[in-house]
């Protein structure tokens, strides 16, 4: 009931009396993170499809591979992203079907993702996604990101959501070029831990791939230790006044 | 079987008074003028080869591909006027991509082959529009295993385990016949069709020709891909081996 109402508020009515179509999320992935390391690019995400408040769905595969050379991590709208996959499908598709030695890199891919969400929001029917775009082709690493509104850029590390306002700090501050893979498992799996203990929809399950000139690994879903013997979380109800 | 059909071939909507099409009939002849164009169903795939006939010394090797990827699954070898069979096989991978779309899986190979005969063959009934003047043999590898499809500019489509079409179908397919293709890898049959293009070959009459294959098997993954540079060598090297065992004789 309460989700129909705030859906009917996003209901753009133009005055001629058609409606544009509405958009509001309904099963959302939460952050994703990715960077730059020596052979490629790694990616983390966790595995949760939120309903709103509830956290239904506990195995979503929220990282996929794109071709040959990309990697695609999305936070946003579950069924929004599960359309750009199966856009990108075709897309990789005809790439392979001129069968002539050459396929299609993560630049371009990057590209016609933005060029998908850039059209979709100009038709005021956006696709509910940040998305996370990164790969290895002939040595060169790209990472890039996409927006819902079709804003677009490539740097060395990159984060959708909360990840921008929690991941990033400690990625400005403690990335570097050249990361071992171990390095880069190690910071990415801080930066995860960070969201875990402070985003509502995270869950402890995530799912780290990592993309070199070899191809794709994406790593079964896995739990990081997490610690609240904190002093301050014992006897929670010390220093409360009671009301009788 | 050619007859001139006066008064009655200048439509594709008109019949003979013994019972024929000859529009249909004349399109065929531009297929049988083309190059030889062959497709063998193997036990773990299919193979297709084409005789390319080579019009000019300074085109780029290569370039101007007869067979065409239609999904991933399979693929189409054209024979006949070049630009009908392009117009054929664009029309091939949207159904075959809608199909993907609606129902979430490949398009079957027999689902494939009546499409593209029902299109065939609507250019068939309309004064307005002429009628295709190519063959496609489609060759393809779905849940029922390999399977081998001819299609003719009249829409006929029939399933084969080898086919041929073009300039020297008749010894093609003589030649085939001999084959047991049954007990044959595509890895085998790539070499045979080599052979089989090599001696169909009319070297009095065409001069260059440049030889294309391409193949859908248990070893390209079910994929349609052309066939590896490696092995491709090889089967010229025996197709021109066995050529001159038979100008030996």
């Amino acid at each position: 009931m309460e989700l129909q109402t705030l859906a009917m508020k996003d209901a753009t009515i133009v005055d001629d009396g058609t409606t544009e179509r509405t958009s509001y999320p309904y099963v959302t992935g939460t952050s994703v993170i990715g960077m730059k390391y020596k052979e490629g690019v790694i990616m983390a995400a966790d595995t949760g499809g939120s309903y709103g408040s509830t956290l239904r769905y506990k195995s979503v595969e929220r990282i996929k591979p794109i071709g040959k050379h990309s990697l695609l991590g999305a936070s946003g709208e579950i069924s929004d992203f599960q359309e750009i996959l199966r856009y990108l499908d075709e897309l990789i598709l005809y790439d392979n079907m001129w069968d002539d030695g050459n396929s299609l890199g993560p630049k371009e891919v990057h590209n016609y993702l933005t060029r998908v969400m850039y059209n979709r929001r100009n038709k005021f029917d956006p696709l509910w996604n940040s998305l996370v775009l990164g790969g290895v082709k002939n040595g060169q690493k790209y990472l890039g990101m996409v927006s819902m509104n079709g804003t677009h850029f490539e740097d060395n590390h990159v984060a959708t959501g909360f990840g921008n306002h929690l991941a990033r700090p400690i990625l400005r501050a403690e990335w570097h070029e050249d990361l071992s893979f171990e390095e880069a498992v190690k910071l990415m799996e801080k930066c995860l831990l960070v969201l875990l203990y402070r985003d509502r929809s995270a869950i402890n399950k995530f799912q780290v791939a990592k993309i070199t000139e070899e191809g794709v690994t994406i790593s079964q879903p896995y739990a990081l230790k997490t610690y609240w013997g904190f002093s301050a979380f014992q006897n929670p109800s010390k220093g409360a006044v009671g009301s009788w | 079987m050619s007859s001139i059909g006066t008064g009655y071939d200048l439509s594709v909507t008109t019949f003979s008074p013994d019972g024929r099409v000859f529009q249909i009939e004349y399109a065929a002849k531009a297929v049988d003028n083309s190059g030889t164009v062959i497709g063998i169903k193997c036990k773990d795939g299919i193979v297709l080869g084409v005789e390319k006939l080579i019009s000019s010394k300074m085109m780029l090797p290569g370039s101007n591909r007869r067979i065409h990827a239609v999904h991933r699954h399979s693929g189409m070898a054209v024979a006949g006027l070049a630009a009908d069979g392009r117009q054929i096989v664009a029309r091939a991978k949207s159904e075959a991509a809608s199909y993907e779309r609606v129902y979430g899986e490949a398009i079957p190979v027999k689902e494939l082959a009546d499409r593209v005969a029902s299109y065939v063959h609507l250019c068939t009934l309309y004064w307005w529009l002429r009628p295709f003047g190519c063959g496609i043999i489609l060759g393809g590898y779905d849940r029922e295993g390999p399977q081998l499809y001819m299609i003719e500019p009249s829409g006929i489509s029939y399933r084969y385990f080898g086919a041929a079409i073009g300039k020297g179908r008749q010894a093609a397919k003589t030649e085939i016949e001999k084959l047991k293709l049954s007990e044959m890898t595509c890895r085998e049959g790539v070499i045979e069709v080599a052979k089989i293009i090599y001696a169909v070959h009319d070297e009095a009459k065409d001069k260059a020709f440049e030889l294309e294959m391409s193949w859908v098997c248990d070893e390209s993954n079910h994929q349609h891909q052309k066939v590896p540079d490696d092995l491709l060598e090889q089967a010229k090297a025996a197709a021109k081996a066995a050529l001159e065992e038979m100008d030996a004789d």
